[in-house]
This record gives structure tokens, C-alpha cells and sequence, in this order.
């Protein structure tokens, strides 16, 4: 996240009257000397200036009018209603007024500043099949407008100077000049709040892109080399949320590039906290954390709080990946007090989402859900789509996880929905995968499969191992449900060995447990009970509750199968209890299981193994 | 007491303007209107490549009435050339100039429409010459156009009953008709029906003037239609294909100013035969067709720029940057020129760099980004590997779009890409970046 912070303009107060710049803000400050330069060197014709957000382009027209005022020349506004269809007539009504006589003969220089064309535009004409009526009269009427003994400033949103070249293409040819004064303050300022930690947002894939052409060409532009740096920056993280890796990657290291030319440590941190960011999501954690902590040092060397927070808040990301949970408790709580420290809302959400999981994955689903609120709430306070979107899979996944499948699909949808909308491919991804187990978990395999391959592709296209990794045990399962066991295990395989690959402990040990299943079912026992009990291991290290229980039910059931009922009943109370304990519905199947069991062993064998069992706990 | 004059923004100066040697002036210079007279001595260069020694031999040897369509691509500098042809045949031919955008409605023109106007632009021109025309002529076009007219002229007062009665106050006729005409679809609705059995009258009532002025002012009578080729493809198709004939029938000489992509029509082509081959004014070639400089149109070019402004105001490489942006497209040229000038202004030069030209490139590159369709990418990207064109409809956009650019030299046509198009290419990959 970047954290550099450039000095935002003010440009909501009425500057005095110096000649000098006042805008720190670089863009600002361009466009607005273009717009002077031009008022003041015109004799006559007429300038386009492009913008999109209304109140960019009062500012601009308010400072445009203070400083002109001194010199003698009066900036006159004009403003375009849907009902003037004909500009040229509505000014030569205007011209010939009293009012703008007298304006006329109190400054030196007339500039004439029209807004409203676009209003002017029906909105049934705005599918701009035929010409719409109010281009006409610009096109007829060039001459009389290059012709006025006066500049005009022509206001126009973006979307109309796209248009005008057709339907008005005589005027748009007499233009004298163009001035696009596109709304990239809006971007810089939005980017560089001096909070902790700014974000780069956007709402959709489309604003996503226009932020992406703004900020190419204001790294082309700009000359100042920390603002490039910065810029490069902002760009790279702008593509890292598009899911282009790769751009990202390309784009922090030229900025990283400049920072160590100029030997700006506060830059070096950010940009090696990004580049970090890119080796997490691809999987590399080892050159992740090692980045990540060069990160920390210097952020720690410059008292950088806000940098060392967020930093502290991946390093427990990587952590939790690997299933190091104290580990990663540890950085988030670290992490969430200088947060708290900081005020900085945002990234509380953040924090309490990842503390959220960490319960989760351990089947605290009460704390985990507590948690999980405390950060939705907040990310909607916020309008964080992108958090609101992860925390509502997150949540799914515990009514999943419960079996109210419902539930999980209503918050599944949801999450979808945003992620679509702001094109992030890892959430989408993730989504489609947890509805694909929904749809497994009720026998609907082809429709299962179906998500689990637009997943799987979604993550290859990422480069996201880990994600591939799911996607691959999870087709396996399909395949193991339908007893085609070759191509289960050969899924099972390549999931395991990525897994492997990443430390990714949690997936390991549910891959193997998968892989036993198998051998189980083919009654091959003794392979079984091995990989069973490596499961075991691993979940027992995570703490992780529900899987302890699995492999031990299973170990129960090969005691079964062996005669050693006393055994399977030991197993079976033991996942019983823990089922029943973390709410899952599959309580039920224990259950079934001791029921079985009694009757094997008989009322009587099996109260006495009940009352040893009780009295050894 | 009357306020104390104040001075004009626009200086009319009697001495003559020489190049612009600070930047406020050069932009300024660079985008004054040609067809101001002054503006027009100080600046104006003779193209070695325009067509305009041409048609006035046309116009002046030719016998009969000769009808000419004059073509080029949008921004070619075609009305600079007729204000040019203008000037030059002044003393020669009474010349009777009208624009379809100024004096009509071109969204809705009809091949009748052009004959009467004609028609009343030639009464006008001859009242406000004080041609003579004698009474009964007068009477005689008076009561046409009255005819054809109805109720246009309701007249309110009894003088100007009498007077129109009288066929004396022609003037008035003719400019109310010719307001009516422009501004009202009714009047032109119902003119025209009245007009349809008539379309005759209209000719007889041209040649009858024409006489008058050719025997008066011994000045051949030209009739210049401009603005013609701006009209909706479909709409201009209308009027010539079909009624070239008829638009042919006047004996005046005219130019009509003639669509481009129209020339590259079957319609388009019969019109020609019809009527003549049409003339084109080309664009200014700086590369040829194999990619070289040429150095007939690089000098032009330098030229033009260099009577408006020194070339002292260009720091570095600015100056031959700017021949690379625009292939000979003048009015682009000047444009990116202009922006250039504000743009170091505004940043306190006094001269403009190698970036301000850059900069203002690039915003033509985004216009072109706006208005091109992502069809129309592969084609393109052909044209600029071939400098070859298949004539279909994308063409015909393009060309009038300027995405594509016409030039004619030895061997004939030949087309290739705006320079600002050409970065679009490389950014979709289908091109080789430089």
C-alpha cells in the first residue's frame, strides 16, 4: 500500500491573488495555467476543455475567474439548459443583453465559459444513432463561434468529446485548441490520504481502467521524479487488484528503481512491501517474507507506523497460509493494535477479517463469526466493496461449514456479485470454488465440476498455486465420489504436491485424508491407517478440530472393520464429541456410527467399554 | 456622454503581418481564419500541388458552362483554396458564392433546393452590384418567385403590396424567400411542391440573369456552392445521383463542392460522368508512398509554418517532430501547433520543446481513440503495412474520419494511416512498436 503523501491542494478555498502556484498538486495546477494561458493569449475561437466531475470543473472555472479578474479580463459563464438547443442562439440572445454589455465594457477582455452541452443531449439521442438535434446548430453555426470577438471555454464531459467529431465534425475541426482536464486530482488526492496506509479503490473494472490510462499518462508526464515513483506505483497496485501479477511486478520495480536512485527509504519500504505482496499471492512465501521483513526494517528505522502495521498484517497472512496460527495471531494482534493506535478503520476491518479466519480454520465458528461481523460491519461503513465481498465469503463458508447451505449461497452470491463487479479474479475464484462444494455436497456433480473448472482456470490464470491446489483436490473428490478412483488419486497427487510446495499444511492434511479414504475403500487397511495418521498429525499440529475428528472417525472405522470394536467405539465417542462441539452436521454420522457399534458389541460390552472409557477421561 | 471607444481585440492592421516571433502571437497566427483578406495576404502559400490553376483555366477557357466538383478530404484546405480562386478570378468572373451550412438547412436539402437558391443568391449578388435589371425582367422574376412562394409573403402593409405588385422591390422578395427557405421546413415543404412541375422555370429564370450580368459587368458569371460535400452521404447522393442532369442544365458556370467518399461510390462515379471528373485537392505528402521523405511537401510545409511564425520559437528537435505528426493534414498541424503554444506558455518558455509537441500528439492520439471503432483496427492496421485500401464502407469512414489519408502522386493513389493513429496500432499489438 502506498503511504506516500503528497501535499493535496486546496483547491475547495479561493486562492489569493498571486501569480504563483498554490497547488502542490501537480495536475491541478497544469491544467489550470493551460486554461489561463489560453484566456489570455486568444483573441478569438473557441477551446474544448474535457472533464468529467462537475465539481473539478467549477473549481477550475472559480480559480479560472479570480485570476483573470486582476488583469482585466471577466470570464462570463454560460450555462447550457436541455431546452437551449441552439447555443448559437441562445449567446447572440445573450450578446445583445444589457447585462453582458455592461460586463463587456467593465474588463478589458471578455472569455465566455459554457457549460451544459451535454444536458442539451436528450437522453434518447444519447444512443447517438442519428445526430442529435442541439450538434446540428454547433456544426452549422462554426463560423459565427470561431468568429466572436471573444475566446470561448467549451465544458464537456468525456463521453461527448467522443461523439462530437461525428456529429459536429466541422465544429470540432474550427477548434482551436483542446484541453483535457481530466479528474486524475480526484485520483491523486483519493490515493494519498495521509491515514495509514492508502488504497488505491476503485468501484468497478471500468473505473479500474480509467484510473490505469490516467495514471500512464501521468507517469509520462511527469518530470519530478519521487512524483513518477509514485506514481508507477499507484499503477502497479492498480493492475496487482486487476490480478495482472506480472504488470505489477514490472511496474513496482521501476519504482523501486527511482527510490534507490534518490534514496528515498519511506518509497523503498512501500514499494518492497508491494513487491512482497506479489511473491504472497504467487505463492512464493519464503522470498514473501523475506521481502516483507526488509520492508519492516526500514519502515521500523523511519518510525513508520502505519507501514509497519500493514506490514505485520501480511506477514500473519503468510503465516496463517503456512498454518503457523500462533504465529500469525501474534502479527495480527500486533498489527490490529497500532491500528487501533492509528485509527485507521480500514485496516482494522482487515485485521479482524484475517483473526476472523484464524478461528475459523480452527472450528471456533462462534469467534470466528464475531470476528467476521465486527469487520463486515465496519467495511460497510466504509463502502469497502472489496472487504465486504471477503468477509461475506468468509461467512458462508461457517454457514457451509455448518451445513445451512442457504445461507452459504445467499452470502456466496453476494460476494460473487462485488467481486465481479470490481473484477477481482482471486475472489471470484475462491467463490465459485466454495459453491462448487455446495453443489458436490448435494450430489449436483456436473454442475459441482463446472465451477470447480472456472475456478481452477481463474487461478492458473493468477498463477495462484495455492488455489490450484483446491481446485484440484476438490475434482479429485468428484471423481472419488463417482468411484473413479484412478483419476481421483492422479488429482489427489497434483494437488498434494503443490501443497507440499507451499507448506500449505491445512492442505496437505486434507489431501492425504482424501488419499486414505481411497485406500480405505479399496480395503487396503494398512495404507490406510498410515496416511490417516499422517493427517492426523498435521491436523493435531494446525489444532485444527474438524479434521482431528475426521481422521480419527475414519481410524475408527478400519478398527471396525478389523473387529477391534472397543477401539472404533473409543474413536468414535472422541469425534462425537468434537462434532458436536463445533455444531457440524455430520455430529449425526458419529452418531450412526456408535449406534452401529453398540449393537455390534452388544448392550452389555458396550456399557462396560463406555464406563472405562469415561472413567480413563 | 458617450464612453471612449475601446480598442478592438481583433487588430485590422493596414501594414502587413510578418511571422509571429513570441509564442502568443504564434498561436494566434497559426489559427487565424484564412479567409480574412489580411490574414490571407500575410499568410497564404501557393501549393504547387493544388488543382486551383486548374480549374481556372477551366473556368476560363472553357465555352460552355462548365460544371466542376471540386473534392478532398475533410481539414484539406479546400475553402482556403476557393477563397484563393476567388481572389484570383475576381476581375474576371462575377462570382456569386453561397455555403449550404450558412444559407440553408442542410440536414434537409433537396436537389431543388440548390437551383433556388441559386437563383436568389444570383439576385442578390446582382442587386447589391446594382446590375441594372430592367423593369419588365424584374416584374417577370418578381412574380416567380412570388408564385412559387404563397403565402411567404403575406404582406401586412399596403406599400409593400404595391411595391411587390410592382416587381420593384425584388430585394425584399429575394430575402425573405431566402430567410423563409433556410429557416422554416414548412415554407421549404410547400415551395417545393409548388416548385416540382416548375424546376424549368427555375433554370430559365438562372439563365435570364445570368445574360443580364455576363452583358453588364462583360464578367463571366461563377457560381460557387461550398459546404456541399458536408452534407450526409445519403443526402448527397440524393441530390446529384439522378438530378446530375438537371444540376448540370444552368448555363453557369459552377463548382459544386463534392463529397470525397462520395468519389469512391458507383453513385458517385455516374454523377462524374455526368456532370465532370471530379478534382481533388490532395493532401500534402511528406513521406512517399515507400516511406521517404518527400521533399516537395516537407518544404511546403515549413513554409506555411515559418510565414506565421520564427522559427526561433522552436527549441531543439520541436520543429522536425512536427512534420512526423501529422503527414501533411494542415489544419492538425496547426492544432497541435496552437497547443504546443499554450502549453509553453503556461509553463513560462518562451520557445516550445520536443514535449509540448509530444503532449499535444498525443491528445490528437486520444481523440482518434475516441471516434475509431474497434472494427475498423484490422484494416487499418493493413492499409499502414500496404499503403494499399479495399473500397468498402470502412474505408469510406475512415477517409472521413482522416484515420486514413489519400494522397496521389505518378503513380496514382495511395493511402496511409494519420501519424496518431499510428501509436493506437502499436498499443493493440499490430504493429511493430519503433
Amino acid at each position: 500500500m502506498p503511504k506516500k503523501s503528497i501535499p493535496i491542494g486546496k483547491s475547495t478555498v479561493l486562492p489569493p491573488r498571486k501569480k504563483d502556484r498554490i497547488f502542490a498538486d501537480t495536475l491541478t495546477s497544469e491544467y489550470l495555467q493551460e486554461l489561463m494561458t489560453f484566456c489570455r493569449v486568444a483573441k478569438q475561437g473557441y477551446a474544448i476543455c474535457i472533464c468529467n466531475v462537475p465539481k473539478s470543473r467549477e473549481d477550475l472555472i472559480l480559480q479560472l475567474l479570480e485570476r483573470l479578474e486582476p488583469d482585466g479580463i471577466g470570464l462570463y459563464p454560460v450555462k447550457l439548459q436541455a431546452k437551449d438547443l441552439s447555443l448559437g442562439k441562445k449567446l447572440r440572445i445573450l450578446l445583445g443583453s444589457g447585462k453582458f454589455k455592461q460586463f463587456k465594457n467593465s474588463h478589458k477582455k471578455v472569455v465566455l465559459s459554457i457549460t451544459g452541452l451535454d444536458d442539451t443531449i436528450r437522453e434518447e439521442e444519447k444512443e447517438f444513432k442519428k445526430r442529435p438535434v442541439a450538434l446540428q446548430g454547433l456544426n452549422q453555426q462554426r463560423d459565427y463561434f470561431r468568429t466572436l470577438p471573444f475566446p470561448l471555454l467549451l465544458w464537456i464531459p468525456e463521453w461527448l468529446a467522443g461523439r462530437l467529431p461525428e456529429f459536429a465534425p466541422d465544429f470540432w475541426v474550427a477548434k482551436s485548441v483542446v484541453l483535457e482536464c481530466l479528474s486524475a486530482p480526484e485520483v491523486v488526492s483519493q490515493s494519498m490520504s495521509q491515514m495509514s496506509g492508502a488504497e488505491i479503490e476503485f468501484e468497478n473494472v471500468d473505473e479500474a481502467k480509467r484510473k490505469i490510462r490516467i495514471y500512464k499518462r501521468l507517469v509520462e508526464i511527469s518530470k519530478d521524479k519521487p512524483t513518477k515513483s509514485t506514481f508507477l506505483l499507484n499503477l502497479g497496485i492498480l493492475h496487482q487488484k486487476l490480478g495482472n501479477y506480472l504488470k505489477a511486478k514490472e511496474l513496482y520495480l521501476q519504482s523501486l528503481a527511482i527510490d534507490e536512485e534518490l534514496g528515498d527509504k519511506s518509497g523503498i519500504a512501500k514499494t518492497l512491501h508491494q513487491l512482497g505482496m506479489i511473491h504472497h499471492v504467487q505463492g512464493n512465501y519464503p522470498e514473501a517474507v523475506k521481502t516483507y521483513e526488509q520492508s519492516l526494517k526500514i519502515a521500523e528505522e523511519l518510525g513508520d507506523r502505519g507501514g509497519i502495521a500493514t506490514t505485520l498484517h501480511q506477514l500473519g497472512n503468510i503465516h496463517y497460509l503456512q498454518g503457523n496460527y500462533k504465529e500469525a495471531v501474534k502479527k495480527y494482534e500486533q498489527s490490529l493494535k497500532i491500528k487501533e493506535e492509528l485509527g485507521d478503520r480500514s485496516g482494522i476491518a482487515k485485521t479482524l477479517h484475517q483473526l476472523g479466519m484464524i478461528h475459523h480454520v480452527q472450528g471456533n465458528y462462534k469467534e470466528a463469526v464475531k470476528k467476521y461481523e465486527q469487520s463486515l460491519k465496519i467495511a460497510e461503513e466504509l463502502g469497502d466493496k472489496s472487504g465486504i465481498a471477503r468477509t461475506l465469503h468468509q461467512l458462508g463458508m461457517i454457514h457451509q461449514d455448518q451445513g445451512d447451505y442457504k445461507e452459504a449461497v445467499k452470502k456466496y452470491e453476494q460476494s460473487l456479485k462485488i467481486a465481479e463487479e470490481l473484477g477481482d479474479k482471486s475472489g471470484i475464484a475462491k467463490t465459485l470454488h466454495q459453491l462448487g462444494m455446495i453443489h458436490q455436497d448435494q450430489g449436483d456433480y456436473k454442475e459441482a465440476v463446472k465451477k470447480y473448472e472456472q475456478s481452477l482456470k481463474i487461478a492458473e490464470e493468477l498463477g495462484d498455486r495455492s488455489g490450484i491446489a483446491i481446485s484440484l483436490h476438490q475434482l479429485g473428490m468428484i471423481h472419488h465420489d463417482q468411484g473413479n478412483y484412478k483419476e481421483a488419486v492422479k488429482k489427489y497427487e497434483q494437488s498434494l504436491k503443490i501443497a507440499e510446495e507451499l507448506g500449505d499444511k491445512s492442505g496437505i492434511a486434507t489431501t492425504l485424508h482424501q488419499l486414505g479414504n481411497i485406500h480405505y475403500v479399496q480395503g487396503n487397511y494398512p495404507e490406510a491407517v498410515k496416511t490417516y495418521e499422517q493427517s492426523l498429525k498435521i491436523a493435531e499440529e494446525l489444532g485444527d478440530r474438524s479434521g482431528i475428528a475426521r481422521s480419527i472417525g475414519q481410524l475408527g472405522r478400519i478398527n471396525e472393520e478389523q473387529k477391534d470394536y472397543k477401539e472404533a467405539m473409543r474413536k468414535y465417542l472422541i469425534t462425537l464429541s468434537i462434532l458436536k462441539e463445533l455444531g457440524s452436521p455430520d455430529a449425526k454420522i458419529a452418531e450412526n456410527d456408535l449406534i452401529r457399534i453398540r449393537k455390534k458389541m452388544g448392550e452389555k460390552v458396550f456399557e462396560k467399554a463406555w464406563k472405562e472409557i469415561a472413567g480413563k477421561k | 456622454m458617450s464612453k471612449p471607444k475601446k480598442a478592438k481585440v481583433i487588430p485590422k492592421s493596414t501594414k502587413s503581418i510578418g511571422p509571429a516571433n513570441n509564442l502568443a502571437d504564434a498561436y494566434n497566427a497559426v489559427l487565424s481564419d484564412l479567409e480574412d483578406r489580411s490574414f490571407f495576404d500575410a499568410y497564404y502559400i501557393n501549393r504547387p500541388d493544388s488543382p486551383i490553376e486548374e480549374i481556372k483555366n477551366r473556368i476560363i477557357k472553357s465555352r460552355t458552362p462548365v460544371k466542376i466538383l471540386f473534392a478532398g478530404q475533410p481539414k484539406s484546405g479546400k475553402t482556403t483554396e476557393l477563397f484563393r480562386l476567388r481572389k484570383e478570378l475576381e476581375d474576371k468572373c462575377f462570382i456569386v458564392y453561397y455555403s449550404v451550412y450558412r444559407d440553408m438547412e442542410p440536414a434537409d436539402l433537396k436537389y431543388q433546393d440548390l437551383l433556388l437558391l441559386s437563383a436568389i443568391k444570383l439576385s442578390e449578388e446582382a442587386i447589391k452590384r446594382n446590375i441594372k435589371i430592367h423593369k419588365d425582367v424584374k416584374k417577370l422574376l418578381s412574380d416567380w418567385f412570388i408564385q412559387i412562394s404563397g403565402e411567404v409573403f403575406e404582406t401586412k402593409t399596403k406599400e409593400k403590396k404595391r411595391e411587390l405588385e410592382a416587381g420593384i422591390n425584388l430585394k425584399y422578395l429575394v430575402a425573405k424567400l431566402g430567410l423563409g427557405f433556410k429557416t422554416s421546413s414548412e415554407v421549404r415543404t410547400e415551395i417545393r411542391k409548388k416548385l416540382e412541375p416548375r424546376v424549368g422555370e427555375i433554370i430559365e429564370n438562372i439563365d435570364i440573369l445570368s445574360a443580364i450580368v455576363k452583358n453588364q459587368t462583360k464578367k463571366e458569371p461563377l457560381l460557387i456552392i461550398d459546404d456541399l460535400e458536408k452534407v450526409d452521404l445519403e443526402v448527397a447522393k440524393d441530390i446529384f445521383f439522378g438530378h446530375a442532369q438537371t444540376l448540370g442544365k444552368p448555363n453557369l458556370k459552377t463548382i459544386f463542392l463534392f463529397s470525397k467518399s462520395m468519389t469512391y461510390t458507383e453513385e458517385g462515379r455516374i454523377v462524374a460522368s455526368q456532370l465532370s471528373k471530379p478534382i481533388h485537392l490532395p493532401n500534402v505528402m511528406t513521406t512517399n508512398r515507400e516511406g521517404r521523405p518527400h521533399q516537395t511537401g516537407l518544404k511546403l510545409l515549413e513554409q506555411i509554418i515559418l510565414k506565421r511564425m520564427d522559427k526561433v520559437l522552436f527549441e531543439g528537435d520541436a520543429f522536425d517532430y512536427l512534420f512526423k505528426t501529422s503527414n501533411g493534414v494542415l489544419s492538425d498541424l496547426f492544432s497541435i501547433i496552437a497547443g504546443a503554444c499554450i502549453t509553453a506558455i503556461s509553463k513560462e518558455r518562451k520557445k516550445i520543446t520536443w514535449d509540448d509537441v509530444d503532449v499535444h500528439f498525443k491528445l490528437l492520439t486520444d481523440e482518434f481513440r475516441r471516434v475509431i471503432k474497434e472494427e475498423f483496427y484490422p484494416t487499418l492496421a493493413q492499409i499502414y503495412k500496404e499503403k494499399e485500401a479495399k473500397n468498402d464502407e470502412h474505408l469510406s469512414k475512415m477517409l472521413h474520419v482522416l484515420a486514413v489519408l489519400e494522397y496521389r502522386d505518378e503513380k496514382g493513389i495511395y493511402y496511409d494511416v494519420h501519424p496518431a493513429v499510428v501509436p493506437l496500432l502499436q498499443e493493440k499489438k499490430l504493429i511493430h512498436s519503433l
